[in-house]
């Protein structure tokens, strides 16, 4: 049995200490410290309302754009405090791509969806090199194959595989450092989903990836690393074979096997 | 361990239990029965442990069916795929004690139909009896997922490795002084083999039923006696 303490840590990518999260009165969050080591897959799960969304959406500041969310404690991304003052906001969500449930292109064509990160932050610095951006993008996402003869069509137009696919060479368009995923594949059949998938394994050489899932076989699959939520707290964390086979807690047991907890 | 929110997997596995349960009290039965005939020179209890067999095997075959439909319907993980990996094992190993069994009863028959043949002329049926005990002891710390009772019957395998080598030593000796008797000896040898292979089967099931519990394997070398010279 492997023990995640006594594993000599790769550089953590992400350490967050004493992370509290209060929606108005309501905590959401309760002194979370969890160290993300780099290009590795992490798992949470938990049930729904847990608060794993809560905190992935802490890792990129997203929860400063709802109205009464307080953020406490410390959140490092390699040495940058990303709560201090100091910190660029829009340079971090760039290291930081984000994908979500529901795949959700722009309304715009395939390559201006994927432009569009590279534009808005001034990455291209001429049409040659934008256009080696989406097709390097798109070619990572798994996508170039099936879209390089119809860029100009709408993104709207893919199926929801490619859109979720799409959506992901939009966020690694930007050069990021950490791809957030919300449950990438709730909305996706298996074969959608096994190509996500497949993708996330080849993604992991170059990115670090939090997965927020309810699928106990896609974290056992994909993660390194797997963090039990519940009721706002960290219950247990550990290598992902160490969870999916012999929990050392009961309230982990008792989710993953689908018990009366 | 609570039961599950969707209680049909509960169902399945509790049918999969009862089916071991069944098993290993044929098992038990099957042992008792070799030994016993061969004490009392029981020829046709021999033909009914013989013709028994397929039940056990027929039983075996139920179990990994129901096993293998609930891995593929379930996907169950942790405790869950450790009871079902456990149950699957412990039906082969139940399986195979009654093959042992059978083959007791079917060396048994020849011997006990021997001209020269008076009486057991070594304690075989002591070292029967005491793997029997092993044998009803591994099952109950399984049943009632005992880990103490299953590291007992662990560490008490080389009380049977002792107890065979004294047998073999003395067969060994009769051999050289009655020459004769030579294929009855030889069965008897095999029929000591057997009741020893029965003993290791029983910390087998004492070593599946503490990965079911503490989802590893016991940590201690499981002591042993050398059984050959």
């Amino acid at each position: 049995m492997k023990d995640v303490g006594s594993m000599i840590p790769n550089q953590y990518k992400i350490t967050t200490s004493n992370v509290n999260v209060d929606y108005g009165n309501k905590r959401a969050l309760h002194d979370i410290n969890l160290q993300i080591e780099e290009k590795e897959v992490t798992a949470l799960i938990g049930p729904s309302g847990c608060g794993k969304s809560t905190f992935i959406r802490c890792l990129n500041r997203m929860n400063d754009l709802i109205e009464g969310c307080k953020v406490e404690g410390k959140i490092m991304i390699d040495e940058v405090d990303i709560n201090s003052p100091d910190t660029d906001i829009v340079e971090l969500r760039a290291r930081i791509g984000m994908v979500f449930q529901k795949p959700n292109p722009f309304p715009k064509s395939i390559y201006d969806n994927v432009a569009y990160g590279p534009r808005i932050h001034g990455l291209a610095k001429s049409n040659e090199d934008l256009d080696n951006i989406v097709t390097k993008s798109l070619k990572r996402a798994g996508l170039w194959n099936e879209v390089e003869d119809r860029l100009d069509a709408s993104g709207l137009s893919l199926s929801g595989g490619q859109q979720q696919r799409l959506c992901i060479a939009r966020a690694i368009a930007v050069n990021p450092d950490i791809l957030l995923m919300d449950e990438p594949c709730s909305a996706l059949d298996p074969i959608a989903t096994a190509v996500i998938e497949e993708l996330i394994n080849e993604l992991k050489e170059r990115y670090t990836i939090v997965i927020v899932t309810h699928s106990m076989q896609q974290a056992a699959r994909l993660s390194e690393k797997t963090a039990y939520f519940h009721l706002g707290k960290m219950i247990e964390y550990d290598i992902t074979s160490n969870i999916f086979t012999n929990p050392k807690h009961e309230m982990t047991e008792a989710y993953i096997s689908g018990r009366i907890g | 361990m609570t039961e599950h929110i969707n209680s049909a997997f509960d169902t399945g596995l509790k049918e999969v239990n009862k089916q071991i349960a069944k098993l290993g009290a044929l098992a038990e039965t099957q042992l008792d029965d070799s030994l016993t005939a061969l004490k009392e020179k029981n020829i046709q209890k021999f033909e009914s442990i013989i013709n028994r067999d397929k039940s056990l095997d027929k039983i075996t075959a139920d179990v990994s069916s129901s096993v293998f439909e609930l891995l593929a319907l379930w996907s169950p993980i942790a405790y869950d795929l450790r009871s079902l990996l456990v149950a699957d094992r412990v039906g082969a190993i139940l399986e195979r004690i009654g093959d042992y069994s059978k083959n007791i009863a079917r060396r048994s028959q020849v011997i006990v139909t021997e001209e020269n043949f008076d009486r057991l002329p070594v304690n075989i049926i002591g070292l029967g009896q005491h793997v029997q005990d092993l044998l009803h002891k591994s099952l109950d710390a399984y049943m009632e997922l005992n880990i103490d009772k299953a590291m007992n019957i662990w560490e008490s395998d080389i009380d049977t490795d002792r107890l065979y080598l004294s047998i073999f030593k003395e067969i060994l000796s009769y051999m050289s002084e009655n020459p004769d008797d030579a294929k009855m000896l030889t069965h008897l040898i095999f029929i000591s083999k057997n009741l020893e292979r029965v003993g290791d089967y029983t910390t087998s099931i004492a070593k599946q039923t503490y990965f079911l519990i503490e989802g590893t394997v016991p940590q201690t070398k499981r002591p042993k006696a050398m059984t050959t010279f």
